[in-house]
């Protein structure tokens, strides 16, 4: 198997070894970064399988990442805290999910594997992030696509701390389509915070 | 802040010095003693250019004591003053009193510096000096309107000086507190990136199951210090619930080892108290049965608003139950139910036997 190509980033040092530790054989650590910029040049140069980027990094940190980079690889934020509105920034900037630095090490090696195998890392937390987000979008009516029922039981019960697997088997789907809809609402996410932006700049007669 | 107030107060100065310069020229024909008035108009006009030079140069020396006493010095002379430069028979004109806008300006500086009543005591002392021109300028008889013209000079002074000294202290409370909050910002950041990742670190880095539950105490008491700040507690009858439901489950994690992740819808609005301490015990007794019966390593309670009232599922990876034998009697969930359904909510159970339990909750 080739192991999975990672950019780590990272401003504090001793966390970046102790993500190498827990990921171990099977990923190539091909760049280590400390800042935005250097994370930013990093995956321009070297086009890595994942990149594992900080939240909170000098010079914009995971938000920025995501937004130069979330359409050239897969980005997975590893943040502090769990519940903070720039994680579902950097989310519906781009970025395929996150995690939370106490994940346990073997906790973590198995998300980003799943994570470099283009599933979608998703957890408790951000479900319920992204339902509130949804909820927020469609009182103020911007018009932004909503979500569908499927797709808002599938988040509701990741929110409640079912699995993909666990997810399927209730409501009699595959977790090949669990994982498909977490994906398409993703994309949604990701579209209706861009048409925000485009509405905003358009009502302010920003060019 | 306090130094704009000040340099406000220069400006008026400034005018004030010119206003009493052009009263005293245009009544030179009534002054006894010219020279006194010119020397008391010049100390004015050296006082103010005094200060208005140490707040652009040196600010911090532009309120010192010895100068705030000089200019309330000055301020009484030209009270005082007025009587024995005017001619005598002038005590009740409106040209006796000197400097009345120079002298408020005195009233306003100790006032701003020194408080409401150094402030006060300063326009009591400038109402007494008044009284005495009147006598230096030979009137000793004073008739009602006369004592009423005296008094409401003072009364305007001390007014001026209260007012001066109140307004600065609510502004110096508002200036401290921003300061504090911003202190508090800066406390958060550095924590939040320093210590709440080493905690981190800590807890999952080791292999010592208590020092990882010491780690995941410490930091969570942090992370509610930092960011459950501000009197949300209660507001108008409606309470954040969150609190609660993290001190239950501190509660279970350090009774029963396992870990309970906490998530509150972000729009999750503040609860009627009698809901929010219903939600609470409910999941509270949720947890001690995930716990107890269940043993549940890992719990997740999740809670968003639905409808007019709100959603909770508490959901274990414990040994789960037969439903139909809880049914059957057993009184685990009376608790539960009991608390829920008083307020008018509802409650359901999904378990099966090795598949953990969830609890659903409806409050309305």
């Amino acid at each position: 198997m080739v192991a999975v190509r990672v950019v780590l980033a990272d401003d504090h040092p001793v966390w970046r070894s102790g993500v190498r530790t827990d990921l171990g054989d099977g990923f190539d650590i091909v760049a280590e970064a400390g800042t935005t910029d250097e994370a930013i040049a990093a995956i321009n140069e070297l086009a890595p399988d994942l990149v594992v980027c900080d939240l909170h990094m000098p010079g914009g940190g995971g938000i920025k990442v995501a937004q130069s980079c979330g359409e050239q690889t897969s980005i997975v934020i590893l943040t502090v805290s769990e519940q903070e509105r720039d994680l579902l920034d950097a989310v519906a900037a781009g970025a395929v999910g996150y995690l939370v630095k106490s994940t346990p090490g073997p906790e973590l090696r198995a998300a980003i594997q799943r994570a470099a195998a283009g599933e979608p890392v998703f957890s408790p937390a951000l479900a319920a992030l992204v339902l509130g987000e949804f909820r927020r979008m469609s009182k103020q009516a911007t018009g932004s696509s909503p979500l569908s029922d499927r797709e808002r039981e599938v988040l509701q019960l990741v929110a409640r701390g079912y699995a993909y697997k666990d997810i399927g088997e209730r409501l009699f789907i595959s977790p090949k389509t669990v994982e498909n809809h977490v994906r398409n609402i993703l994309a949604k996410l990701h579209l209706s915070r861009k048409q925000e932006l485009i509405r905003y700049a358009v009502e302010h007669g920003i060019e | 802040m306090e130094l704009g107030i000040l340099r406000g107060i220069a400006g008026f100065r400034w005018a004030a010095s010119a206003w009493i310069a052009l009263v005293v020229a245009l009544n030179r024909d009534k002054l006894e003693r010219p020279w006194l008035a010119w020397l008391l108009v010049g100390a004015a006009f050296v006082l103010t250019a005094v200060v208005a030079a140490r707040l652009r140069t040196r600010p911090s020396a532009a309120s010192t004591p010895g100068l705030v006493a000089a200019e309330l010095g000055i301020a009484v002379a030209l009270s005082l003053g007025g009587g024995w430069a005017y001619q005598g028979g002038n005590a009740f004109s409106n040209t006796l009193a000197l400097g009345s806008p120079w002298v408020l300006a005195s009233v306003l500086t100790v006032g701003v510096v020194y408080g409401t009543w150094a402030g006060a005591g300063a326009a009591l002392l400038l109402g007494a000096a008044r009284v005495g021109a009147a006598f230096a300028n030979g009137a000793r008889d004073f008739d009602s309107g006369q004592w009423l013209s005296l008094l409401s000079t003072t009364v305007i002074f001390v007014l001026a000086g209260v007012l001066a000294g109140r307004v600065t202290e609510l502004l110096r409370r508002a200036e401290s507190e921003v300061a504090a909050a911003r202190a508090r910002e800066d406390v958060a950041r550095t924590l939040h990136d320093g210590v709440l990742q080493t905690l981190a670190v800590i807890e999952r880095r080791t292999d010592d199951p208590t020092l990882s539950r010491m780690a995941r105490e410490q930091e969570r008491d942090l992370r509610a210090y930092l960011f459950d700040v501000g009197p949300t507690a209660e507001r108008g009858g409606a309470a954040d619930v969150g609190p609660a439901l993290r001190a239950a489950a501190a509660r279970f994690e350090g009774a029963y080892g396992g870990r309970v992740q906490v998530l509150l819808a972000p729009d999750l609005p503040h609860l009627p108290t009698a809901v929010a301490d219903a939600l609470s015990g409910a999941v509270g007794e949720c947890l001690t049965n995930a716990g107890k019966h269940g043993g549940a390593g890992q719990v997740t309670v999740y809670v968003e608003p639905d409808g007019s009232g709100v959603a909770c599922s508490v959901r274990d990876d414990g040994a789960g139950f037969d439903l139909a034998a809880m049914r059957a009697g057993i009184g685990i969930t009376r608790s539960i139910r009991g608390r829920v359904e008083e307020i008018g909510g509802r409650v359901e159970f999904d378990s099966r036997p090795g598949a953990g339990t969830e609890v659903l909750l409806w409050l309305p």
